[in-house]
């Protein structure tokens, strides 16, 4: 490379709306791997900027995850973009932002939004003006989610003030044609790495940097190599060759932001996995998550370990785990490892519901206090539709074996699957008041086909026709046809699906219902010591204290987790005869202590961890820290 | 004459005026009630108009019609004042930062 391009390195540029309170995790890989290969790179999280100029209690409220599918981050910088009338950007407002939040919220939110929006332009030329300041070799913009149309807007102002830097586009919103298509609609960008880029950026900067001349690398187009030549990024086989990220960057951007520490603690990013085990062989039929790469890889339990100790040593144990979904083989390797590693973890998983007591124990011991085991819904008929691979008794069991461990289970509902059966919210509006005590989902949300998921790809399978979800036509407006080439997320039509809203409505009620009670609705044995249980019984509005006779109590010991009613009726037979142990279980399904599928049980009341309803994720968080603070006592 | 303005003096509602007709109605009671009754006329007192050319625009309209549905949505039991900073509060306590999709 020339002393000089080296000198003048490389700027990686991520704008908003992101996290404020983790660090960009392909971001910062790559960073690290341009820095290993003595490259200068800076990182640049102009997003904090932004929040200053907005303030960052406004930045928090606009990119809430409860109102993302409004996709009011990409709203506010598109007219950067997209010059249009003001009349589409009040029907935007006035019809599709309600759509997302309740009346107040959208109020808010209006107010929030339009005023943001009128800083978007200065703010835009201040952070182009400030890379183009720098002059560097190659500037490099990450865009995932709601990131893309201020990115774009970025690489316009800075291709107007630096024509001879190129730029080049990558991260989750570059994946496949959504990168072909970035790279075919705007001059202002010069290539694009789509799929995963460990190796092939690396490698094209280099070459840029010792050339002059933008390169042709698999894995990064090119408009010389063609924007729709679709060469596939070979994916990283070996997880453990990847660099520990260095973090400092959005360490010192968080420092610097007058008021955020007041509202947020930052904790640092970790992978420990790439891909889907379960998603490789049975796709779920609406994920679009990990768009090409599903193939599962994962690290080593010895190389996972060093990176959450390294991390943990500078910035905290508190940790935000970005996988999909937790290799199994860490219940017995790197799960133990985190328990008895003197840091006291504290994260987030997405697992799978079908867990056990064991693996709730590990995980539990292993600092993983939140998961996100995709319940979706308590219907096993849907569940098959979605292919999830789990029944709604396992669902339910998850949600009560977590409650009673004292890990938050982060879950949202969702309805309207092609070809599901209207009757089943029914049945599921009557199930949930007797759920009351356990963690109710976030939200009530319709499916989605997302991009690279098997509605999108597959359509005619599930006869359903797909439409770009209803934002994507107020921000990316003007394109016309070729709107379905930016969208990720659809909505579905036919299939049975048109009425959903309405035939879900009652399920939709219940789930209100449970979110309002959370907290105040408790179900528990009283004395699990007792040879005799009393059940404590604050689902609903009536209190109810139900003393157990030793029969019933026994039952309720053979359910703690979903036991067969034949296995059941087995076991209990030595002391008890068949017909007593059938109307005791048919009493125990009565007052709903028990609930049953398809000759399947489970109990109901929470037992043991000390808990009386699912705890919220501050009571755990305490918890965590106050035992980690004994342990160290200790 | 100036973009948007009108024959008699009134102006097109615009995306600013939108603002602060949100920004008056959170912090002004008296204006907040009277808009609520009736839009168009405190409109018209702010020399606002929703027509082109005498034509009714419907998206203006429209939304001017949620506005005033959200801040009488408001104005039951608590203030709106107080309801939104309930609202501001329990976001703060439950964003966790991140942005992104749920896994279904
Ligand atoms: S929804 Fe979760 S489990 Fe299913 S394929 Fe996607 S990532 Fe895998």
């Amino acid at each position: 490379m020339t002393p000089h391009e080296k000198r003048r390195g490389v700027h990686i540029v991520s704008l908003p709306f992101t996290s404020l309170q983790y660090p960009n995790l392909g971001a910062s890989l790559l960073t690290t791997a341009l820095r290993g290969r003595g490259i200068k790179c800076a990182l640049d999280y102009f997003a904090f900027d932004f929040a200053t100029r907005i303030g960052v209690e406004s930045y928090l409220m606009l990119s809430h995850e409860n109102f993302y599918q409004a996709f009011l981050g990409e709203w506010i910088f598109s007219d950067l973009v997209f010059e249009r009338p003001e009349d589409l950007d009040m029907e935007y407002l006035a019809t599709v932002l309600p759509d997302f939040a309740e009346p107040l919220e959208v109020l808010q939110l209006m107010s929030l939004a339009l005023s943001a929006r009128s800083k978007t332009r200065d703010f835009i030329d201040s952070c182009a003006a400030s890379v183009a300041a720098q002059e560097p070799a190659l500037v490099g913009v990450t865009t995932s989610f709601q990131q893309n149309l201020a990115s774009v807007a970025f690489a316009k102002a800075l291709k107007l003030r630096a024509p001879h830097i190129p730029i080049i586009f990558g991260g989750a919103n570059c994946e496949a044609e959504l990168g072909q298509n970035l790279l075919k609609q705007f001059d202002a960008i010069d290539a694009v790495c789509s799929g995963e880029g460990d190796m092939s950026f690396p490698t094209f900067v280099e070459m840029y940097l010792q050339t002059g001349v933008l390169p042709n690398v698999a894995g990064i187009l090119t408009r010389e190599a063609g924007a729709t030549d679709s060469q596939t990024t070979p994916g990283v086989l070996d997880l453990d060759a990847l660099p520990i990220p260095d973090f400092s960057d959005f360490y010192a951007s968080f420092d610097g932001t007058p008021g955020l520490s007041d509202l947020l603690q930052p904790a640092p990013t970790i992978e420990t996995s790439r891909g889907c085990w379960w998603g490789a062989k049975h796709h779920c039929t609406f994920c679009g998550l990990n768009g090409n790469s599903m193939a599962y890889r994962s690290k080593s339990p010895e190389r996972a370990l060093t990176e959450f100790r390294h991390q943990a040593d500078q910035y905290g144990a508190d940790f935000v785990v970005v996988d999909n979904i937790l290799d199994y083989a860490y219940f017995d390797s790197l799960l133990p490892m985190l328990r008895d590693d003197p840091h006291p973890y504290l994260m987030h998983y997405e697992v799978k519901s079908n867990l056990f007591p064991k693996h709730i124990d590990a995980m539990a011991k292993a600092g993983i206090r939140k998961i996100q085991p995709g319940i979706e819904t308590l219907d096993t008929g849907i569940l098959k539709l979605m292919k999830k691979g789990v029944t709604a008794l396992q669902n339910i069991q998850t949600l009560k074996l977590c409650a009673q461990a004292g890990i938050f289970v982060d879950w949202g509902f969702i309805f309207g699957f092609p070809d599901e059966d209207p009757q089943s919210y029914q049945r599921m509006a009557d199930l949930i008041p007797h759920l009351h005590h356990l963690q109710p989902p976030a939200a009530f949300a319709p499916v989605r086909a997302d991009r690279f998921s098997p509605y999108f790809s597959r359509p005619a399978d599930y006869n359903v026709d797909l439409s770009p979800a209803a934002p994507y036509r107020y921000i990316y407006a003007g394109v016309g046809e070729d709107l379905g080439q930016f969208s990720y997320h659809h909505q579905m039509s036919g299939a049975g699906i048109d009425a959903a809203h309405e035939y879900s409505r009652c399920t939709r009620t219940a789930v209100t219902n449970w979110i309002e009670c959370h907290g105040q609705a408790l179900y528990y044995i009283e004395d699990q010591t007792a040879q005799d249980f009393t059940l404590i019984d604050h689902r609903g509005p009536s209190k109810r204290r139900s003393h157990l006779s030793r029969l019933e109590s026994d039952i309720i010991r053979q359910c703690s987790c979903i036991n067969s009613y034949h296995r059941v009726v087995e076991q209990l037979a030595p002391d008890y005869e068949t017909k007593e142990i059938e109307a005791a279980i048919d009493g125990l399904l009565e007052i709903s202590a028990l609930v049953s599928e398809r000759r399947t049980l489970l109990a109901l009341p929470l037992a043991g961890g000390g808990y009386k309803c699912a705890p919220n994720w501050s009571e755990i968080r305490a918890r965590n820290l106050q035992e980690a603070g004994q342990s160290v006592e200790a | 004459m100036a973009d948007g303005e009108h024959k008699h003096g009134s102006k097109h509602l615009s995306l600013d005026d939108v603002q602060s007709i949100i920004g008056r109605a959170i912090m002004d009671r008296g204006f907040r009630e009277a808009f609520v009754k009736d839009p168009d006329g405190t409109l018209k007192k702010m020399q606002i108009s929703t027509t082109v050319d005498g034509v009714a625009d419907e998206k203006a309209i429209a939304l001017i019609k949620a506005i005033a549905e959200a801040l009488g949505e408001g104005n039951r039991g608590v203030s709106l004042e107080e309801a939104l900073e309930t609202l501001r509060k329990s976001y703060l306590d439950s964003a966790d930062g991140v942005i992104r999709p749920r896994c279904g």
